[in-house]
Parts: C-alpha cells; sequence; structure tokens
C-alpha cells in the first residue's frame, strides 16, 4: 500500500536506499524515521564542519541543533524549496548560525585575512606553544590547529569540501563567490597546510 | 566648455599578479598529490555530535 505520495506506508521501509530528497518527503508526510535517517546519514559531516569552525564542543553542538531545529521547522511549515539539496541547504544554515555567533560575541574565529595571506607569521606564535602538546596526540592535534590557523575563508572552504563533501558550485552558492574563487580558497588552504606541516617537520628535526 | 579627462596609466596600478604569493610556484599536481596525502589525517578529525543532542532533535521533531 502506498500513500498519496508514493511511499509505501504500514510497514519498514529500507530507508538507507533512499536518496536524501526522498528522505526529506517521508519525513514531511509524517514518517520521524525520514529525519532520522538524514541526520545519521549526515551528521558527521555537519557537526565536524562546525566543530571545526567554532573549536569548541557545546558550543558546536548547540549549533548544530539549532541548525537542525530550523530544519524541522521549515520542513513542517512547508518552505522548504525541493529544488535545492537538503545537505548543502543545512550546511548554508549552520554557517549562517556560525556566523550569527560570531557576530554576537564580536569576536572573530581566530584569523581573519585575505586569501594568500602568508601563515608564517601565526606559526610563530603556534610553535611556541607546540612544545607542551608534544606528549599529546601530536598528529591529530597539530592538524586540527594548522586547520584552525587557516584565513577563515580558506577554512570554510576546506571544511566544506572535505568534510560536508559539497561541490565547489554548492560551495561557491554558499559563500557568494564565484567558483573559482572558491578552487582558489581551497588551493590555498592545502598550500598553506602543506607549508605549515613543512615548517613543523623542519621543527622536529632541526 | 571643455571635456577633461584623465587617461588611465596602467602602468603604476597593480596587476593580480604582483599579489601572488610564492605558492603559486607550487603545481595543481603537487597540491592534488599533498591532498591525497593528507585525506587520511583530515577523515580522523571527524566527529558527531553526542547522541543526547540527536535525541533531542529527535524528540523536538516529535512534539512539534
Amino acid at each position: 500500500m502506498a500513500n498519496s505520495k508514493g511511499f509505501s506506508v504500514g510497514k519498514p521501509m529500507n530507508l538507507q536506499s533512499y536518496n536524501d530528497q526522498d528522505l526529506v518527503k517521508v519525513y514531511i508526510t509524517g514518517n520521524e524515521n525520514g529525519l532520522q535517517e538524514l541526520l545519521r546519514r549526515h551528521k558527521s559531516k555537519i557537526y565536524t564542519s562546525i566543530y571545526l569552525l567554532v573549536k569548541d564542543q557545546y558550543l558546536a553542538e548547540d549549533i548544530f541543533q539549532d541548525a537542525f531545529i530550523k530544519v524541522i521547522n521549515t520542513l513542517r511549515s512547508g518552505r522548504y524549496n525541493e529544488e535545492g539539496k537538503f545537505l548543502p541547504w543545512v550546511m548554508r544554515i549552520a554557517h549562517n548560525l556560525v556566523i550569527d555567533y560570531f557576530r554576537k560575541e564580536k569576536r572573530t574565529p581566530i584569523i581573519t585575512s585575505s586569501d594568500g595571506m602568508d601563515v608564517f607569521n601565526m606559526l610563530q606564535f603556534y610553535d611556541e606553544s607546540a612544545e607542551d602538546r608534544m606528549l599529546r596526540d601530536q598528529t591529530h592535534k597539530d592538524l586540527k590547529a594548522m586547520i584552525h590557523l587557516l584565513p577563515d575563508e580558506q577554512k570554510e572552504v576546506l571544511l566544506m569540501r572535505h568534510y560536508a563533501d559539497l561541490s565547489f558550485k554548492e560551495i561557491a552558492d554558499l559563500t557568494d563567490v564565484s567558483i573559482n574563487t572558491a578552487l582558489g580558497r581551497m588551493r590555498y588552504a592545502l598550500s598553506n597546510l602543506r607549508k605549515m606541516l613543512k615548517t613543523k617537520e623542519m621543527t622536529y628535526k632541526g | 566648455m571643455t571635456k577633461t579627462s584623465t587617461s588611465k596609466n596602467n602602468v603604476n596600478l597593480p596587476t593580480p599578479n604582483m599579489f601572488q604569493l610564492k605558492t603559486d610556484i607550487e603545481s595543481d599536481a603537487e597540491i592534488d598529490l599533498f591532498y591525497d596525502q593528507i585525506k587520511g589525517k583530515l577523515d580522523r578529525l571527524a566527529t558527531n555530535p553526542q547522541d543526547e543532542t540527536i535525541n533531542k532533535i529527535l524528540a523536538y521533531s516529535r512534539a512539534k
């Protein structure tokens, strides 16, 4: 038996085989499992992107929760534009909430700079406290710290591309820049990470 | 009335190349290779929200 939307009613559905758009429809038609599957599918992508931007677990949890409350409210009110893809849409909501947070706090997420900023000056600061961290999960911590040192716009693109798995077109739309700019920011992010890792290696060796 | 205009002297204007950084000497292939090398390390930074947060979201949805 199928409901008016074409989704089966009254028997368990294998939601893992559904695409996001179908899961949204399942949810809108009253099946909570649609949302549960969307959360299972995307929670790590969205949460990691938020967490690496705000650097605080509890704040990241709050923003993640607020983002999904907005998602639920929008879906339930029938205001969701079905033409948009689900993940980029949620990422946009989360991204705006992160920006709102930093605006309210009147602080910037670590570093604001233009695209091509050289990170060596910041590295000096980073190196000062590096010795204290050497004994604890070094690579993991170092890489996370290096991501935090990236200029905001580079960090955003790296996180959206790598963790949220967004296309450069989606990132460009979300951040209001051209695709070439988004591509360039990703390139600079990787280039800067590479420089930082090289410098780090030299520190260990030297 | 005489119209005046100022010609644009491109010689003294900065060109995009003037702001290019030394990172530009890295080839796309080098950057791609580097990305491939650190993908695994980046993946290991991925993390999940607490179950409590997910449960709160689902509870909100059910109550809505």
